[in-house]
């Protein structure tokens, strides 16, 4: 180790001999992303708070189509991971980014082209979901014009910041830098690869594979959207602020290299973990699973080195409020990255899936790991860009506290939730009936649970409020340093690498081959995962009864995606022996051929729908009529929202034609020329459907309601195993 | 001198590659089984003969690995040893820095850490050359041999059970389960002996309370009928009678939108449920829906008879 201080030597006297050169780093970038991550935080956050009272007061939702859950669920996940969680990483990676590499960024039209179209991005988010546009994957809900847009605007990121390593003054890349990069590679891939939809109109498309392979290349996304957008950045946000606030040494070195490229590599494979007990194949689950678990050490590793860096700062932890909210966040990082692991593993996703210990999963990770570390690195930013104190440390305490307490009330009772619902479902009688055979009960049992996670979230939202005045406060008190004056010396051209120079710091002064090295890595778990999916026709045996949607049947899929259902409805019955009970016959990955997108679900707050249709379920038309009308009429206590405006609002049976071409396009086999019968098909069905509804219920209603198309649709799911009995008037004896 | 040769310590590398190489094996045969099950065969045939020798030439190549990976802790343990002897030549540790060097984070003290403090220097930022923490290490070694033996367990030996397979086993053992806890407690009332069970005011209520709870959303509060038929007249559309109306309620019908219940309600439920609507016939509850189906003659068993 002692060539260490010789070789510091060294350098400082090849610096010496080079002229120096004076810019400045741009703050106001910063400024500016600070400020929206904060306004958008908010919003983001209130409304998730309204849909949490909503899970308990439906009439929250104000009776609007706008505001109600299956359309504010996606504008909340949307909202704070991309705008809340988003802007903040942008504005500590283009801090910390030109003080690291030592150049201000390579081009000021970029950076603000960045700003301006994330923004733009946002704002179409918030005015299209609302409104029911939406491609129902996950974290990915926007259509394609805004989904091109987010490419452009990532490119342009992407861009600027390679452009700025390549004129960086500092010869060696820090791990943040990797991290950065890691980041930019991966989310680049992965939104292109999941966006990949087929456009109808403006605001429609369908994405281009369906079923198993829908789901499977979605959850490669969203898991790694939770890797790459919400994970990576982090980790190289925090190896910048977290020494900084500390004023320590980072840990290790070493620690930081193998930590990176065994998180970069392993997490892309982990995907699956999200369809274990699907139609999804089952090595496919293996993997997610295998890998999952190999990820507990690559995480903990970033988790580690933090904690480690603060050795001989622990004192300080006590009395500096950003110290403490780092250390918060990082331990929540490590209890997320070994929670989830665990939820991975078959025996516990068992119990987890689909109920609401995912939610308080994801919320340690959100709430703990990404919301504590932006505002540690937020109290840290705003004073020493605005060279000033921090107003009140006092006040950051209380934050603190909140914030702390928040989390607490709010994944607390939803770990209880979760658990209590799940072994709900589960329970059997000794004579074999389930003891909770109504959906409801399971719910209305966790309802309280329900209330105190609001009030978990409320305290979260009052501690962001008090870090606003705060950092106001703050900012008034101070001038705010727009262009931060620095010097540095330029590199040297022809560098050669100092005798026994490390293989990783070699690496570390070439950024492209770095890039590329990042790309291999990440592209490896994707390719291997995917490819054989898509290939390899025994993943998805097909059954030659299962039919396209009618296009009145394919119409109401398009209202069940724009209304949300698929925030509270699964559609895949696993095989358990409690859920083949309640709900019929497992679901089958052939079922699924032409479901362009899957709808399968992550979470049950309603019951499963895919097989409502099928006859040991089928409700009557005229029940689902009233229960989109005013569903506590049908089920006491339900807390689903109404649905008027499915009764009022007619569909667009014109467009239909062009829905139906699309499918074909995409290898559903409808007939050629079956676009001019498409008018005539949604008649006749429509009017069956009418005409019943006259008869059990005297309904008047008509065939272009969308309610008709709802019914037709939901009276579907499921029906395609079943050998149609044409016994009329009979009962389903088997007699 | 060389600092950065022990980055990764050897063993760890070669047992993460090898840990790749052997999940790849693992999945040829793994592949190659599907398609048994599968009506559609895999593209490239595989004779029987090639899947045993691709098996085999997986299995001997996994025998190697672990008897490699085996070895190769051994001398990490070994190595261990020898050092903790030559530390205790040394000086005395406490428990603890003994615990700390060797299990924990096995880090250069503070005092002592300008030894191992690198030239790097990225704005003011430094960075230590502290080892990786044991317990870690060995943890990743952990779930590497975890990921590994789960996948033979799964895909190559087959010991557990995929899904289906669990799922399978599930219902097989429930039926023997609820088989066994029927011949203590019979009470298999179905649609042949399925009594009118009017005299007896608990069953009644018991049946009052289920229906409140599961039926009102369609047939009304008294019975008169909603989106399903009045159930207070004399008109039945599946057959009137005990017998009739409890499988109505057993069996549902599909077709009009009433569930089967046989799979929620205990056949002493849907008995008391039949009998409490046969004790309604007749009270002419307001806002009544017109008899539809066939009319019937109540007698006191709880038998009808159809009229002519």
């Amino acid at each position: 180790m002692m060539e260490g201080k010789t070789l510091a030597t060294e350098e400082k006297l090849e610096h010496s001999s080079l002229t120096v050169e004076k810019f400045a780093y741009d703050n106001h970038i910063v400024r500016l992303f600070v400020i929206a991550s904060v306004v958008f935080g908010i919003v983001g956050m209130s409304v998730g708070l309204m849909a949490a009272i909503q899970l308990f007061y439906p009439a929250a939702n104000l009776g609007l189509p706008f505001t109600s859950f299956g359309r504010i669920r996606p504008l909340h996940t949307n909202a704070v991971i991309f705008a809340f969680v988003g802007n903040a990483m942008f504005a500590g990676v283009y801090y910390s980014m030109q003080r690291l590499l030592k150049a201000r960024m390579f081009s000021d039209f970029l950076s603000y082209f960045n700003f301006w179209g994330w923004q733009a991005i946002i704002l179409a988010a918030a005015i299209t979901l609302p409104l029911g546009y939406t491609t129902s994957h996950e974290y990915a809900e926007l259509e394609w014009p805004i989904d091109i847009a987010i490419a452009l605007v990532w490119v342009a990121f992407g861009v600027n910041m390679i452009g700025t390593i390549l004129k960086r003054r500092e010869r060696h890349l820090y791990v943040a830098i990797w991290f950065y990069i890691a980041t930019f590679v991966t989310v680049a891939i992965l939104h292109i690869f999941n966006s990949i939809q087929l456009p109808i109109s403006i605001f429609k498309s369908y994405y281009v594979f369906a079923g198993v392979q829908d789901a499977l290349v979605q959850w490669w996304y969203g898991h790694n959207a939770v890797a790459f957008f919400l994970t990576t950045p982090f980790l190289g946000l925090m190896y910048y602020y977290l020494p900084k606030a500390a004023n320590r040494p980072v840990f290790s070195y070493k620690l930081s290299i193998i930590h990176f490229w065994s998180l970069i590599f392993i997490y892309i494979w982990a995907g699956p973990h999200h369809l274990l007990y699907t139609a999804l194949p089952d090595w496919a689950q293996s993997l997610g699973t295998v890998f999952s678990i190999m990820l507990i050490a690559p995480s903990w590793g970033g988790m580690l080195n933090g904690l480690l860096t603060l050795r001989g700062a622990w004192d300080r932890v006590r009395e500096d409020p950003i110290l403490k909210f780092m250390v918060v966040a990082v331990t929540a990082y490590g209890m997320s990255t070994f929670e989830g692991p665990m939820l991975s593993l078959k025996n516990v996703n068992w119990i987890s899936h689909y109920t609401d210990w995912t939610i308080a999963h994801v919320h340690i990770g959100g709430l703990g790991w990404n919301g504590f570390l932006i505002f540690g690195i937020f109290y840290w930013l705003v004073p020493k860009m605005w060279g000033t104190q921090l107003h009140s440390v006092k006040l950051a305490n209380t934050h603190f506290w909140l914030g702390t307490l928040g989390m607490i009330f709010y994944a607390l009772p939803l770990y209880v939730a979760g658990f209590t619902q799940s072994l709900m479902w589960k329970q059997f009688t000794p004579d074999g009936f389930l003891v909770y055979s109504n959906f409801l009960q399971t719910v209305t049992q966790i309802l309280p649970m329900y209330m105190l996670r609001a009030v978990g979230g409320a305290l979260y939202l009052a501690g962001v409020f008090v870090m606003v005045y705060n950092l106001m406060k703050t900012a008034y008190a101070g001038k705010f340093i727009r262009n931060e004056e620095a010097e540095a010396p330029a590199l040297q051209k022809n560098y050669v690498g100092k005798p026994n120079e490390g293989w990783h710091h070699r690496l570390e002064r070439r950024a492209v081959m770095m890039t590329v090295l990042v790309f291999i890595a990440v592209a490896t778990g994707g390719i291997i995962e995917i490819i054989p999916t898509m290939l390899v026709k025994s993943n998805v045996p097909s059954i030659a009864s299962v039919q396209p949607y009618t296009p009145l049947e394919l119409e109401g899929r398009d209202l069940y995606i724009r209304e949300g259902c698929v925030g509270c409805h699964s559609q895949m019955v696993r095989p358990f022996r409690d859920e083949t009970e309640r709900y019929g016959e497992y679901s089958k990955a052939g079922e699924f051929v032409y479901d362009h997108p899957f709808l399968w679900g992550s979470k049950r707050t309603g019951p499963d729908l895919h097989r409502e249709g099928h006859s040991k379920n089928r409700r009557s038309d005229s029940w689902h009529y009233f229960h989109m009308l005013e569903p506590q009429q049908m089920s006491p206590g339900s807390i689903m929202p109404p649905y008027p405006w499915l009764l009022e609002s007619s569909f667009d049976a014109e467009a239909l034609k062009d829905k139906i071409s699309a499918m074909r396009t995409l290898g559903v086999p409808y007939p050629e020329g079956y676009e001019n019968q498409v008018a005539e098909e949604v008649k006749k069905q429509g009017e069956a459907i009418v005409q019943r509804l006259k008869e059990e219920a005297k309904v008047k209603t008509s065939a272009d309601k969308e309610i008709v198309a709802m019914i037709a649709y939901l009276q579907r799911l499921g029906t395609d195993i079943e050998v149609k009995a044409e016994g009329e008037e009979t009962t389903n004896t088997p007699e | 001198m060389n600092h950065l040769f022990h980055l990764i310590p050897s063993p760890f590398r070669r047992a993460s590659a090898l840990g790749l190489a052997l999940w790849l094996c693992a999945q040829i045969p793994a592949l190659a089984q599907d398609p048994a099950a599968a009506p559609a065969p895999l593209a490239p045939k595989m004779t029987q003969q090639e899947l045993i020798m691709l098996s085999l030439i997986g299995v001997t190549i996994m025998v190697a690995i672990l008897v490699l990976i085996t070895v190769m802790y051994t001398l990490v343990i070994v190595r261990q040893v020898v050092f903790k002897e030559v530390a205790k030549q040394e000086k005395v540790e406490s428990l603890w820095t003994s615990i700390d060097k060797n299990v924990l984070t096995k880090a250069v003290a503070i005092e002592e850490e300008e030894s191992i403090l690198l030239d790097h220097n990225y704005d003011g930022i430094r960075e230590l050359d502290n080892h990786l923490p044991p317990w870690w290490v060995y943890l990743f070694y952990g779930t590497v041999a975890f990921a590994i033996l789960y996948m033979l367990n799964y895909h190559v030996l087959e010991i557990s059970p995929l899904s289906v397979k669990e799922y399978d086993n599930a219902m097989t053992q429930a039926a023997v389960e609820v088989a066994e806890y029927k011949k203590l407690h019979a009470k298999n009332i179905d649609e042949t002996n399925v009594a009118f069970v009017k005299e007896d005011k608990a069953a009644l209520e018991n049946g009052k309370v289920l229906f409140e709870k599961n039926c009102v959303a369609c047939h009304g509060q008294n019975l008169e009928g909603g989106t399903g038929p009045n159930l207070t007249d004399e008109a039945w559309i599946h057959g009137g009678g005990i017998q009739a109306v409890f499988k109505t309620i057993k069996y549902g019908v599909s077709k009009k939108g009433m569930i089967a219940w046989e799979k929620k309600l205990k056949p002493d439920e849907m008995q008391n449920i039949a009998s409490y609507i046969l004790t309604k016939q007749g009270t002419k509850p307001a806002n009544a829906k017109e008899a539809e189906g066939d009319k019937y003659t109540l007698k006191a068993d709880g038998t009808a008879e159809k009229v002519k």
